[in-house]
């Protein structure tokens, strides 16, 4: 009998599931044609293996999205010209009450992280990353040499733009990651195109096994720990992977790259260590480095994060140490003194901008490679970043 | 009288800048150090050692401060991040005896910080490779 119903609990979530699947692919096969970034219409493979992906991250995407085409229902509320009966009045009040707690309760909650914009996503995958991409739609991965990008389409950005910001919700906690670096960090290093791999990295956030180790077995991995553990809905497409990957340490493998790229499984991995080694290193390395040598300094928000951001990239650890030291950073140093000599400094963080320029000229409708776009200057919150991301 | 006070002016600044030890220095220090070490050395003994050589890179990038009150030049950036690749190893030495998990804690610590945004195939830096000797020196004892 618990038998017969688990089968048939079992049996609905699949049918579900596989309708809700058949309704996307049907609904991307119609657009397919349309490669967004200029790739040749009939390299689908990347699309379809999307489309094909039944891992935990995909499923709540498809739920997400089967949930927000629903019709709204008719408002529970009471109009407010209704008769004044207690009866009506009371589903009524007991609302103001819900909403009115859900306020306080907010006023002590952490500031959640602003989300990254759709449109800027859109934008930065409509750039070359100028690297190989992998293809997992065969047990065997498959390089594409010379051939960079795969061809995306809407329902591609939509899709990266659902997981990297719940992965931004799962993996913020009281002091809220700030969205803009990894949106900086990920257009510089892949473009947002997840199947990127080579010996310089690993997918989205490029990963290499040193960083992966430094998650799964070092500093970070209370990381994993809490994600595994997290009763957040957002985390609800990454907690078991966290969970094995908690039980069993991963590693890239330069035979077979899929764990870290597939659209299942490996796009799901890579948004946690991704995200995860920001985290680690902003929260395990560099806040404590700054501190050492000044109480204050590590109050600044833009500055932490572009040492982050720096030690994150080929300049490493040791750079940013280096910087603190070169500069004699101590109790007296100022904000702007340093940041500005920290932004001189750094080849990765120009490298950032650059491709900061790139990404606006796109959302502008200038050609990256044009005149229009090299004259075009990049306002403050362009170059932040600011104007990419929303609450 | 005149032109010894001038000599004397000139000669200041190229003797103080002779006393900055650079990282050849240091490292051929470190080899010979650790080469004259016995084989069954205590672990308090390899420490000892450790911790002088921990002194006296301290002391050159103090020296380093003072010469270039306002900004770190390149020689200094080498002693720095010798000294910064040795880090790990000299945290261990300042503990009673060395055990199996701290050891590879050390390990794993100096190859992250050392390699944390290089390539796959990037080589470990040379003192990054003689801090993982005098690691492998101190595990031997525990």
């Amino acid at each position: 009998m618990r038998f017969n119903s688990c089968f048939c609990i079992s049996l609905i979530i699949l049918c579900s599931a596989t309708t809700v699947l058949a309704l996307e692919s049907h609904s991307s096969a119609a657009s397919v044609e349309k490669c967004i970034n200029g790739d040749y219409n009939e390299n689908t493979d990347f699309i379809k293996s999307i489309e094909d992906s039944i891992d935990p991250l995909r499923l709540t995407y498809l739920t997400a999205k089967s949930e927000s085409v629903t019709p709204i229902k008719n408002s529970s509320h009471p109009p407010c010209l209704e008769t004044d009966t207690n009866k009506k009045q009371l589903p009524y009040l007991q609302e103001i009450a819900k909403v009115a707690t859900q306020k306080i309760n907010s006023l002590f909650a952490p500031e959640p992280a602003a989300k990254i914009n759709r449109e800027c996503i859109a934008a930065a995958m409509k750039r070359n990353p100028g690297d190989t991409g992998i293809l997992c739609t065969t047990p065997k991965s498959i390089s594409r040499k010379n051939k960079t990008n795969q061809c995306i389409n809407d329902n591609t950005v939509d899709y990266i733009h659902f997981a990297v910001n719940s992965a931004i919700q799962c993996m913020s906690s009281d002091d809220p990651i700030d969205s803009r670096v990894l949106l900086k960090k990920f257009n510089n290093e892949t473009a947002f195109h997840p199947s990127i791999a080579s010996k310089g990295g690993v997918g989205l956030g490029q990963m290499t096994s040193i960083a992966v180790n430094e998650i799964s077995q070092g500093q970070g991995r209370y990381i994993l720990e809490n994600i595994a553990a997290s009763r957040k809905t957002e985390c609800k497409g990454f907690r078991d992977i966290a969970a094995k990957d908690l039980e069993k340490n991963p590693r890239i493998n330069s035979k077979n790259f899929c764990p870290w790229v597939s659209p299942g499984d490996g796009l799901a991995r890579n948004l946690i260590y991704s995200i995860g080694y920001y985290l680690t290193l902003r929260d395990q390395y560099i806040i404590p480095a700054v501190e050492r040598r000044s109480s204050s300094l590590s109050s600044s928000k833009d500055l932490i994060n572009d040492l982050t951001n720096i030690s994150y990239g080929p300049e490493g650890l040791k750079q940013v140490e280096w910087i603190l030291q070169k500069y004699r950073v101590n109790n007296k140093t100022s904000t702007q003194t340093l940041q500005s000599q920290v932004n001189k400094n750094s080849k990765y963080l120009e490298d950032t901008k650059n491709k900061m320029h790139e990404l606006t000229c796109i959302r502008k409708d200038l050609n990256p490679a044009g005149k229009e776009c090299e004259n075009y200057k990049l306002t403050i919150d362009e170059l932040k970043a600011n104007t990419c991301i929303s609450n | 009288m005149h032109f010894q006070l001038i000599f004397l002016l000139f000669l200041f600044p190229a003797f103080s800048y002779a006393t900055l030890q650079t990282t050849a220095e240091f490292m051929e220090q470190s080899h010979k150090t650790r080469e004259t070490l016995s084989k069954d050395a205590s672990f308090k003994k390899i420490a000892d050692e450790l911790q002088t050589f921990e002194k006296s890179l301290n002391t050159a990038i103090q020296e380093y401060e003072k010469d270039s009150p306002l900004e770190g030049g390149d020689e200094e950036e080498k002693v720095f991040k010798l000294s910064f690749g040795f880090k790990n190893i000299f945290n261990l030495a300042k503990q009673k005896s060395a055990s199996k998990e701290a050891c590879e804690k050390a390990k794993h610590q100096i190859e992250f910080e050392d390699k944390s945004g290089l390539d796959e195939d990037a080589k470990l830096s040379e003192a990054a490779e003689e801090a993982l000797k005098w690691l492998e020196l101190l595990c031997k004892t525990f």
